[in-house]
């Protein structure tokens, strides 16, 4: 893809992630009338679905980009925050939190260590020889997730009965939020992770054709790699501490990204963000209006469709993507 | 018609004044529902959790979704005053919903005194303490009336939710068995619901076992008294029997024949 045609699609799939805003903010269970926006009652409605909607974008840029550094850096095709437990690890920290240290950022903080455990469990366990093949790095993750989801359901099933239901929804993913300091935090965080992968984009680059490759051109993998998976694990927890688990937003995102925009990662990530926060904002609305006034947690919808869409993309183009 | 013009001006003014005195409220437990229709606040219910389906006049009221869940936009629309729950909303929604000047009141007695000290605090909020004096003196009247036909040992009762696992639960429940002249065996279970140890109920052995939920199989344990003796009961009405609400006093009645019939 040439500048002016990469231009020119980032510039569409802004437009296409703006529409979307303003559809998440006209549609939801409640009907809003365009002339009474403004007026009190429909004011407060008006402000949770910007919350919201900010949010979705939030999530789903910071888990795309976190998608993206995970598969360059493990060199895994099938890399994501949720396969490899790095979601569930923040999940159940973020869980401990809530129970043990409910107060400001005592769950977030909770989160990126039950995150940063996990990540390193699962490198630890897959790496062996001083080499980790990417089945080995599912494997790894198969096991860890087995272990993390049998500690939170230990948590799940000995908290009093009210809190339970509370902490399987939030769970199951949630958007909404009531004001706008988690907003902030997301936002910021997700922008930190796309600016330090960014930065570190040659880098990427030159991982995604072999660490060998890349040592010649003078990188310090390793400690590129730590700092990248680091960043990629702040910002998954971080979301997951905001916003429960949120699956397959980072495995789908970057597969799609990657086959318009190529293998350069600059442009990659900005178009795997992009794309991820117009993919939450969508599968939002789909959870608002199929079944209001009820709704269907966000992750149940990623899941549902980012598995089939998966299959028929690794189906389809059948490529290998590293070799 | 200058004076039928003031006329309807003072009349629509007063009705103004009068709805506004009506305090709006959203009640997200049934048993909160229940307590406000016998208060004779039915009127003032503008919205519902799912589960509220007693009694009559819950019918033509807006439902908002689960008690835990409950759609925030509908309630924002509804400009309540005041919304009744049981269990814990989630903290964020609770703060979000007073920050918008909704007031929120938590209803969940374990037992039965506190149920009446419940009602009279409802009464008290919504200046109809005389209905809720009188609620509490019909109920305390029943329940005294069931406490003369309590002889000799009390039964050992075991109340199963479901089968597989085996879940039964204590909390206001267990007050209920109390003063119907029984003893839940498994009063002594941390939390409100759990999954209970067969093992545990086998050694504790119940007389009684109230099969009030959605499991259609009951214990087969020929060991335990209640099974030996054919005194499982199953058509009983988990909403009368569980809820922290105005007909306790009937699910003590009800109980009360059941142990002593």
């Amino acid at each position: 893809m040439n500048r002016f045609k990469a231009g020119r699609f980032l510039l569409i799939l802004s437009f296409c992630l703006a529409a979307l805003i303003v559809l998440n903010i006209f549609i939801g269970a409640v009907k809003v009338p365009f002339n009474k926006m403004l007026e009190p009652g429909f004011i407060e409605i008006v402000k949770l679905r910007l919350l919201r909607a900010f949010l979705a974008i939030a999530a789903g840029a910071g888990l795309s980009v976190a998608g993206v550094i995970l598969q360059t850096v493990l060199r895994n095709p099938l890399a994501e925050p949720y396969v490899l437990g790095v979601s569930s690890g923040a999940g159940l920290g973020a869980v401990i939190g809530l129970l043990f240290i409910p107060v400001g950022i005592g769950v977030n903080a909770a989160a990126f260590i039950g995150g940063a455990v996990t990540i390193f469990l699962v490198y630890k366990l897959a790496k062996i020889d001083n080499r980790m093949s990417p089945e080995n790095m599912i494997i790894a993750g198969i096991i860890v997730n087995g272990l993390l989801s049998s500690v939170l359901m230990f948590f799940v099933s000995n908290s009093s009965s009210g809190n339970i239901r509370s902490v399987i929804w939030w769970l199951l993913g949630n958007l909404q939020v009531y004001e706008i300091t988690p907003v902030l935090i997301l936002a910021a965080v997700s922008l930190f992770g796309f600016l330090v992968a960014f930065i570190f984009s040659r880098e990427l680059n030159a991982i995604s054709l072999g660490e060998e490759e890349a040592g010649h051109l003078g990188i310090d993998v390793e400690r590129t790699k730590m700092i990248l998976l680091l960043t990629a694990t702040f910002v998954t927890s971080l979301a997951v501490s905001i916003c429960g688990i949120i699956g397959f937003t980072g495995l789908m995102m970057p597969h799609i990204a990657r086959r318009i925009t190529g293998p350069d990662h600059r442009l990659l990530l900005a178009v795997s963000a992009l794309m991820g926060a117009a993919f939450l904002l969508l599968c939002d609305i789909f959870s608002k209006v199929a079944l209001a006034p009820k709704e269907i947690p966000i992750g149940v919808i990623t899941s549902f469709v980012g598995v089939p869409f998966f299959i028929y993309i690794l189906k389809r183009s059948g490529k290998v993507y590293f070799r | 018609m200058k004076k039928i013009f003031l006329i309807i001006v003072v009349l629509s003014l007063t009705s103004l004044c009068s709805a506004e005195a009506a305090p709006r409220v959203i009640s997200l437990a049934p048993n909160t529902t229940e307590i406000l229709f016998s208060l004779g606040l039915g009127d003032s219910i503008v919205g519902l959790d799912d589960f509220s389906n007693y009694p009559e006049g819950v019918r033509n009221i807006e439902r908002l979704g689960t008690f835990n869940n409950p759609n925030m936009e509908r309630i924002i629309l509804l400009k309540p005053d005041y919304i009744l729950i049981n269990s814990g909303l989630e903290k964020a929604r609770e703060d979000y919903l007073m920050s918008l000047g909704v007031k929120i009141i938590k209803v969940s007695p374990k037992t039965m005194d506190g149920l009446y000290s419940d009602i009279r605090e409802l009464g008290e909020i919504f200046n109809k303490k005389e209905n809720a004096e009188a609620l509490i003196i019909e109920m305390r009247s029943k329940i005294e009336d069931v406490s003369r036909n309590i002889k000799g040992k009390a039964p050992k009762v075991f109340i199963q939710l479901f089968d597989d696992p085996l879940i039964t639960v204590s909390s206001f429940i267990s007050d209920t068995i109390r003063l119907a002249g029984g003893e839940n065996i498994a009063q002594d279970m941390k939390d409100d619901t759990g999954i209970f140890s067969y093992e545990a109920l086998i050694e504790r052995d119940p007389d009684i076992i109230l099969v009030a939920g959605f499991s259609g199989n009951s214990i087969g344990f020929h060991s335990i008294s209640a099974v030996k003796n054919k005194r499982i009961y199953r058509d009983l009405d988990p909403d009368l029997i569980l809820r922290p609400g105005p007909r306790a006093a009937e699910a003590v009645e009800k109980l009360n024949r059941i142990f002593y019939e």
